[in-house]
């Protein structure tokens, strides 16, 4: 055989690149919306499961105006996001998480709504909900849903070991999952992977601390010394002091915790609402029907905490339909989505009215708690920067529950990092 | 019969004429999606650019955003990480590519049926090999802990993708059997054209089939081999996709983080666009460096 001359060389890689990036264009063509007009809208949101789809098309029966869907993963939302408004999409409507709000109104991507927004609204909306999409005082939004997270057990592992109610506090947390750790079985599984996930569950066991707190008046990190290192210390020995937690833990997110928790060997999980029906339900888990739900463990003088999940709507600052997206907010702040979207979705409606509603009390389970539980609702810092110093904090603390540091050592060193960040290149 | 012409012949185009009109439309498209978004790029990682602070401007800062990227330790980490990942797959998968390719290079019957069935990791898209290998390695109803405990090789399940050690050698391992087909075939195709009367000659004066091997086969093969390591180590170096798929976030604690990660990450989690522009540079130097080292070795080769 000839061995292989230079140009000849060159041309195979050459081809070879030219079919890799033919590939690579081909397959990043994505299926966008199909149409748009004057009398469309056009949001891109988390819709996965399509249930919500009923509701877009009640609107358009309502209003005339066409909705037109971009649906992706929440872990792909920001990008997907931050590419239409560099590249100048015609997306109109983004859904927005709790956590991003402040990154996008400082940025100027969204709409300042606060002039918007009538009294009529703010009367049934609490203030409280509306902070998910309120940046320095000002409302980039309108909150599509309440979210918190609560603790879902398999009452009937528990009852096997003798307790007939859930943990109030983490030290009967504790000694509930040692009775129910045998072989095959765990008495608690955690959505510890590096993720949001893992910072909400260590916000949720620090705050079960009285003063605990993540920053400063002036915004400087101060978790390490109040309360930070003693809840990361607490989960550490949920790994390795106590065997009370499943190792797969730290590779498991949200989901996988709540699909796990519908084999029927795990005890104890705290998770985001909307995990009863499929748990609950014989043709799809194996815990049915035995799953229930409680308010997070508390601590000492502290009765419960827990993360506010909530997500808005927010139209972008680009938008040529603002009016449009306008009347596409307001229906969705309407009772008529609202209490649809609770009863198809299970979403959490953002209306005090719904709360007392008998037909949403008697179809979803979890409702009662969660109105208990949002009175111990523990806000993440509303922070343009928030998605690097969150990063910051996650790898310090995964770093810590693969016992690489000391939790000690781990907080110390993510709170220096998190007040160095600031320094951006 | 008389062939049909296309009119008359001043009406024709030259044959250059017609090369550079059928060729226009792909330059064109090749520099809007090419050239452009590079020159677009190069200019982002000269400026800082934030995002999410965009009352700072974009001023001009030369090489800040490069000198930035040296200073920093994740960035290196990240580097080292990228490194371990190209060296240990793009050896493994030579090292397979070449036996699976010298046993196929064999008459044997199944030839083509294994021929066939050593596609199909290749024909699978990267996300599904990722989604696949999350599947076989997960902790609680992963075949990887089934059958490993029933061998008795593990008492408990072993939660995989939790551990720095086995996260990163999981990933080279999705990647290497993605890749080897790639390689057997390149190294087949540079096997078939050695022709038999080499090894008859070399059987006639003894040669043993280690001496055949390594005297005949590798040097001829050697071209193919470099041409080969040349397109793995450009797609290992620039590797993200199964590690996004099995880890999500270049994790536990950004044990998998390698670079195209991190460039990742600066642009688009946190939007320092001019930063993430440099590491993406940087990323592309180091792969200008690997090709320029495998030529050289190439020319060597031929001299």
């Amino acid at each position: 055989m000839q061995p292989l001359s230079r140009r000849t060389f060159l041309r195979l890689v050459g081809a070879a690149s030219g079919a890799s990036l033919a590939s690579g264009l081909l397959g990043s063509c994505n299926s966008g919306p199909t149409a748009s007009s004057a009398q469309a809208v056009h949001v891109l949101w988390s819709d996965v499961t399509h249930v919500r789809a009923p509701l877009l098309d009640d609107f358009t029966r309502a209003t005339g105006i066409k909705v037109n869907q971009t649906i992706v993963q929440y872990n792909q939302r920001l990008p997907k996001i931050q590419t239409a408004v560099q590249g100048g999409s015609d997306v109109d409507v983004v859904q927005m998480d709790i956590v991003w709000t402040a990154r996008f109104a400082a940025a100027g991507w969204v709409q300042d709504v606060t002039s918007r927004i009538t009294d009529a609204i703010k009367q049934d909306v609490p203030a409280a909900v509306l902070s998910a999409v309120t940046y320095h005082g000002k409302l980039y939004g309108m909150p599509l849903f309440n979210s918190a997270k609560h603790l879902f057990y398999n009452a009937r592992l528990l009852k096997e070991v003798g307790f007939d109610h859930p943990p109030a506090t983490l030290d009967e947390f504790i000694a509930q999952a040692k009775a129910t750790t045998r072989p095959g079985q765990w008495g608690s599984l955690w959505s510890w992977k590096q993720s949001e996930a893992l910072l909400c569950d260590w916000l949720s066991i620090m705050f079960t601390q009285p003063g605990a707190q993540l920053l400063d008046s002036h915004g400087k990190a101060v978790f390490h010394t109040m309360g930070g290192t003693e809840a990361l210390q607490t989960m550490v020995d949920l790994l390795y002091h106590h065997h009370v937690a499943d190792p797969a833990s730290l590779e498991s997110t949200e989901d996988d915790v709540r699909k796990m928790l519908q084999t029927g060997t795990y005890a104890l999980t705290y998770n985001w609402e909307g995990v009863l029906p499929e748990a609950n339900d014989p043709q799809k888990s194996q815990a049915a029907p035995h799953i229930r739900v409680a308010l997070l463990p508390g601590g000492s003088g502290v009765t419960s905490a827990s993360v506010n999940g909530a997500e808005g709507w927010a139209i972008l600052t680009q938008s040529k339909r603002q009016e449009a997206a306008w009347k596409l907010l307001e229906y969705m702040a309407s009772p008529a989505w609202q209490k649809k979207a609770a009863l198809t979705a299970g979403d959490y409606p953002i209306l005090a009215s719904l709360y007392h509603d008998p037909e949403l009390q008697q179809h979803m389970q979890d409702f009662a708690i969660y109105g208990e539980q949002f009175k111990y609702l523990v806000a993440r810092p509303q922070l343009p920067d928030y998605a690097q110093k969150s990063d910051l904090i996650q790898r310090h603390l995964h770093m810590a529950l693969l016992r690489q540091v000391s939790p000690r050592e781990a907080m110390h060193a993510a709170a220096s990092e998190v007040n160095r960040a600031t320094a951006t290149p | 019969m008389p062939r049909p012409t296309c009119g008359a012949r001043g009406g024709e185009l030259s044959e250059r004429a017609l090369g550079i009109v059928l060729l226009a439309p792909m330059v064109l498209v090749l520099l809007l999606v090419i050239a452009y978004p590079l020159a677009d790029s190069l200019w982002l990682s000269l400026h800082r650019v934030n995002l999410a602070h965009p009352e700072q401007g974009q001023p001009f800062v030369g090489l800040g955003n490069y000198l930035h990227a040296f200073r920093q330790p994740a960035f290196w980490a990240s580097l080292s990480r990228t490194l371990y990942f190209t060296l240990l797959s793009v050896a493994l998968e030579v090292a397979l590519g070449l036996l699976f390719a010298v046993l196929l290079n064999e008459r044997f019957r199944g030839n083509l049926g294994a021929r066939l069935a050593l596609i199909f990791p290749w024909a699978l898209l990267t996300v599904s090999n990722g989604v696949l290998w999350a599947w076989i390695l997960n902790p609680t109803y992963g075949v990887a802990n089934a059958l490993l405990m029933r061998l008795g090789v593990l008492q408990a399940p072993k939660a995989w993708l939790s551990d720095t050690f086995w996260t990163m050698h999981v990933v080279i391992l999705a990647d290497v059997w993605k890749m080897v087909p790639t390689m057997t075939l390149l190294l087949l195709a540079g096997l078939q054209p050695i022709a038999p009367e080499l090894y008859e000659a070399a059987a006639v004066d003894g040669a043993t089939r280690w001496q055949k091997f390594s005297r005949i086969t590798l040097p001829l093969l050697r071209p193919v081999i470099l041409v080969a390591v040349v397109l793995q180590s450009m797609g290992a170096f620039r590797v993200f996709d199964i590690i996004y798929v099995l880890t999500g976030n270049g994790g536990p604690a950004d044990s998998t983080k390698v670079l195209a990660f991190y460039a990742y990450d600066q642009a688009f989690q946190y939007l320092f666009f001019g930063y993430g522009a440099a590491v993406s540079w940087l990323i592309t130097a180091c792969m200008l460096l690997l090709i320029v080292i495998y030529m050289h070795w190439l020319r060597a080769g031929e001299r």
